[in-house]
């Protein structure tokens, strides 16, 4: 491991240790549920994820290995309203073969692009003691707080939906959003953060696999998690990504671990993605 | 200070509503509907009474509360309602037990607008 990795992981694991706050739980990791805080509630989630991308079609050899920490604010503005806050911390270590007597490395660290939302619940239906299913639009903007090469120095508005459906052990999500990109930097390193417009579509299955039923002696719940991320931009990039994974969820914290395995991917001239494994805590005080 | 329990009351300390209907006299039940609506206050008026007279606990059936980490939300709610003493959640039959202080008269309405505002749907509330 690089110097700058292991700096990357140092500050990663501090940036946790100092942001966890209150969270909501049945949720899978990326795709978006509609889940809120109550009124006047404010959650927070950390995810740690580690991206690894290797393919290169330029024949350039070239690796980026990324290292993020996202820290998600949520905020319950009413019963259907709430504001959501994202701020990605990210490394960046891109290699190239030495073609000379020079570095072959660059490692970027710094703030990501902060995005916020506003969410509005417009449709709910509880059918049973946790049953229930719900609609949710969002609107947003990502903020140019990124770093150098890893932001799009850009003001991207947002629009988005959700739904979700919970039924017994079973839990389904879906979620939609498109960003415009007002952007005029291709970034040659990751897909969702150029100059194109960016599509993004997900869903996600979570099946409680322990308990079978909630008795006397149930202190947590263990989830089986399988998401479904496509992004396309409007280039002709895109990538479809399987994230298999578990999430134990107990009364007062909550651990999630998934792998990222590309399904589909094509890109003239960016990086294709080899995987991705993201941890994730969530802690409630 | 309301002592707030999130996650899984054992089933013992939850009293369905079979029970219930052979305590006559000591038990009520309130069909709740949307938080604040007028359609409830008639019938929430004698169960305001009784919680004045017996304090004790009080038995909210509530939809849709999906993980014990999202029915912290309600337990937040709840806690800030005077009187309260603590609050379980018992995701397996999606009721929520109340226990208050001696003495105290919190009204239905209350607790059908902490319910409310926690997200969830409040079906209906039982004296156990």
């Amino acid at each position: 491991m690089s110097a700058s990795t292991t700096r990357s992981v140092c500050v990663a694991i501090a940036t946790l240790l100092l942001c966890c706050e209150p969270v909501s739980g049945q949720q899978a990791t990326r795709v978006q549920a509609v889940t809120q805080p109550g009124r006047g509630e404010v959650d927070a989630t950390q995810l740690i994820s580690f991206d690894r991308y290797g393919r290169d079609p330029t024949g350039a050899g070239r690796t980026v290995t990324d290292l993020s920490v996202h820290t998600v604010l949520r905020y319950g503005i009413s019963r259907d309203w709430s504001a959501v806050a994202q701020l990605p911390i990210v490394s960046r270590v891109t290699e190239m073969p030495a073609v000379g007597p020079g570095d072959d490395e660059e490692g970027i660290q710094g703030l990501g692009d902060a995005r916020v939302d506003l969410r509005y619940r417009f449709y709910q239906h509880d059918f049973g003691p946790l049953n229930t299913i719900r609609l949710a639009a969002r609107f947003g903007v990502e903020a140019p707080t990124g770093a150098r090469d890893v932001g799009s120095h850009s003001w991207d508005p947002i629009i988005g939906a959700s739904a979700m459906y919970i039924n017994g052990r079973w839990g389904l999500n879906a979620s939609a959003e498109y960003k415009l990109s007002t952007s005029t930097i291709r970034d040659n390193a990751i897909i969702g953060s150029g100059a194109d417009d960016l599509l993004e579509f997900g869903t996600a299955a979570v099946y409680r696999v322990f308990p079978e039923r909630w008795g006397n002696e149930s202190h947590g719940a263990g989830y089986i998690v399988l998401e479904h991320v496509s992004r396309f931009e409007t280039g002709g990039d895109r990538e479809v990504v399987a994230y298999p994974g578990l999430l134990w969820e107990d009364t007062r914290w909550a651990a999630e671990l998934s792998v990222g395995v590309p399904i589909h991917q094509r890109s003239v001239d960016r990086l294709e993605r080899d995987f991705s494994l993201s941890i994730g805590f969530r802690v409630l005080f | 200070m309301a002592k707030r329990v999130i996650g899984i009351a054992t089933a013992a300390m939850v009293v369905g509503g079979s029970v219930l209907s052979g305590c006559a006299g000591r038990s009520g039940t309130v069909t709740a509907g949307t938080a604040g609506a007028s359609s409830t206050q008639g019938s929430t008026e004698a169960v305001e009474a009784s919680f004045v007279r017996e304090g004790g606990d009080v038995l909210l059936v509530i939809k849709g509360m999906s993980c014990p980490m999202c029915a912290s939300n309600i337990d937040n709610e709840l806690a800030e309602i005077p009187g309260v003493k603590r609050v379980a959640v018992d995701l397996n039959t999606g009721t929520v037990r109340v226990s208050l202080t001696k003495g105290a008269a919190p009204t239905a309405a209350q607790f059908e607008r902490a319910v409310y505002d926690s997200g969830f749907t409040l079906a209906r509330i039982e004296r156990p």
